[in-house]
């Protein structure tokens, strides 16, 4: 049996997509979410959390409580039927599901109100710069209908390039409640970075994770917080001409100097860069490992 | 009462649910007392069923003043529809398996929170995780994905204040017909009737009018009485 966490540990993520849509507003027409008043790309917490329980089920084998499941004949079961599929009477019960001891969850067993709160959140995710919102026309080669001649036109919207910055926190309290694991973080990071890179769906494809941070604390009860306003993009082009990840360099001067002077506060560091991310640090142009060394953090690379 | 904990919080959203909107949940412009007493609740790592006991009106006192403009957004999410006892996305005639909510979310809020507590226990505990940049559980504005940051103004000393002459006031004012305020040009003035107090079942034992100037600009007002911080903010509490 693996421990139940006893650091809190902040987490940085950064993934793009190109030509794709990373995450339809379901009431306006599943055009990617865009904040109207910065041109900045949203992707909620619960893609991401979708994201990760799909790959831990599918993937992992892992139990995830909140997903879709269809009785033999083809029809999705109802909460009850999971429940009793699970061995589901009490609430202690539901800790047997990953997710749930992730995440939390507010739910009702036999009228019974069920709130765990979950350790891991994450904030809504943003892209790192302004994007482009293009509209696609299509065609496809199937009729509507069995008499029709042709085929009928498809609408849909997607972003040609985005890199987006999610953040989120491990609370080692909160573990207490939810019995989470150093287990089951270790499969949490191998979700965001895998679950991401492998969800090949029409509107995912070409999903790429490229930096995954994570920041463990030895000082009880501490985080530095905001950590994902603290890496800027720079590029030569304009926001919106933005069309791949070597054509944008990511700027982590304040992101070491703070890391650097919370130096007593921070055991280690785990994290992940893909080859084709490069980084400025005062200036020059280092591996993300080098910035880290730099800023005296001890280094763990992480293999997913 | 002669001092009081200043903390500025922040994040890149907020939802304070308005109690009469469960579907198409809107939010309040800022964070009601009962929030307040959560998020300081967070800090202290006390557990959500029992922090209200320790946040009546009687022990605790809490006021937030304004830092940045109020916006509003709309963002939608898909939500598992439940009706019908469903937990689990479930299609069938006459059931959905989602349904799509909009949210009203607050965007980039910042609130400078000021709190006194009658425990001085309690008081110091706070004050400690506060000054060390520490809280127990993650604290969040209104739900879990709007993580907030927070940051220790200092710890003031405080005098209560009776004047016959208009204040400008850096915190909401809670409405008392006491109170009489000099309405000015060019600012946006708003009232929301918001819980102030539950009991340990959460029922709302309070509401109050709070009135506040949508931009974070002081209201001047003629009041009944007020506390003055040692750096010269005036401030209501709730």
């Amino acid at each position: 049996m693996s421990e139940i966490i006893s650091n809190r540990a902040e987490i940085l993520f950064l993934y793009d997509v190109r030509d794709s849509n990373p995450n339809g507003d379901p009431l306006d027409e599943n055009k990617p979410r865009i904040d109207e008043e910065t041109g900045i790309n949203i992707v909620t917490d619960v893609r991401l959390k979708r994201t990760i329980r799909d790959y831990l089920h599918d993937f992992k084998g892992e139990e995830v409580f909140i997903r879709e499941v269809r009785k033999d004949d083809g029809k999705l079961k109802t909460k009850e039927d999971r429940l009793g599929d699970l061995k589901i009477d009490s609430p202690e019960a539901l800790l047997n599901c990953i997710d749930i001891r992730l995440f939390g969850a507010t739910t009702a067993i036999k009228k019974k109100t069920i709130t765990f709160t979950g350790p891991v959140q994450f904030k809504i995710g943003k892209s790192m710069h302004r994007v482009l919102l293009k509209f696609i026309k299509g065609t496809t080669v199937m009729p509507s209908k069995e008499a029709k001649g042709q085929g009928t036109f498809t609408e849909e919207y997607i972003l040609p390039y985005s890199l987006i910055n999610f953040y989120g926190i491990i609370n080692e309290n909160a573990a207490k409640d939810t019995k989470l694991t150093d287990a089951d973080v270790s499969l949490l990071l191998d979700a965001i970075w895998n679950g991401t890179k492998n969800l090949i769906s029409r509107s995912k494809a070409g999903q790429m994770p490229r930096l995954l941070l994570k920041v463990n604390y030895k000082e009880k009860n501490y985080h530095i917080g905001d950590l994902d306003s603290m890496i800027t993009l720079e590029s030569n082009l304009r926001d919106e001409e933005i069309r791949d990840i070597t054509e944008v360099k990511l700027d982590v001067t304040e992101l070491m100097s703070v890391l650097s002077s919370n130096k007593e506060k921070i055991a280690s560091i785990d994290y992940k860069a893909d080859d084709r991310l490069s980084f400025v640090y005062n200036g020059v142009e280092k591996s993300f490992a080098e910035c880290l060394i730099d800023a005296g953090m001890f280094i763990n690379q992480l293999a997913l | 009462m002669n001092k009081v904990l200043v903390f500025d919080v922040w994040g890149e959203y907020a939802h304070f649910r308005k109690y009469y909107t469960t579907t198409s949940p809107l939010s309040y412009s800022i964070p009601p007392r009962t929030a307040v007493t959560g998020f300081i609740g967070a800090i202290l790592g006390l557990k959500k069923e029992e922090y209200l006991k320790h946040f009546t009106k009687k022990q605790a006192f809490i006021t937030v003043g304004l830092l940045n403009p109020v916006k509003k957004v709309r963002i939608s999410e898909n939500l598992i529809n439940t009706k019908d006892g469903y937990f689990i996305p479930f299609r069938k005639t006459g059931h959905q398996p989602r349904t799509q909510i909009r949210f009203e979310f607050i965007k980039d809020p910042k609130y400078r929170l000021y709190f006194y507590h009658t425990d001085d226990g309690l008081y110091a505990r706070t004050k400690k995780l506060l000054a060390n940049h520490k809280s127990i559980y993650t604290p969040y504005l209104g739900i879990s994905e709007h993580i907030a940051n927070f940051e220790f103004i200092g710890e003031m000393n405080i005098q209560k204040k009776i004047l016959e002459d208009f204040v400008k006031v850096n915190s909401v004012i809670p409405e008392d017909p006491a109170n009489k305020i000099e309405f000015e040009a060019n600012m946006e003035y708003f009232s929301e009737t918001m819980p102030i107090e539950m009991d340990f079942d959460r029922t709302v034992v309070e509401y109050r009018n709070i009135m506040f100037e949508r931009n974070g600009q002081r209201i001047k007002a003629k009041l009944k009485e007020f506390w003055e911080l040692d750096n010269g903010e005036r401030i209501l509490f709730m």
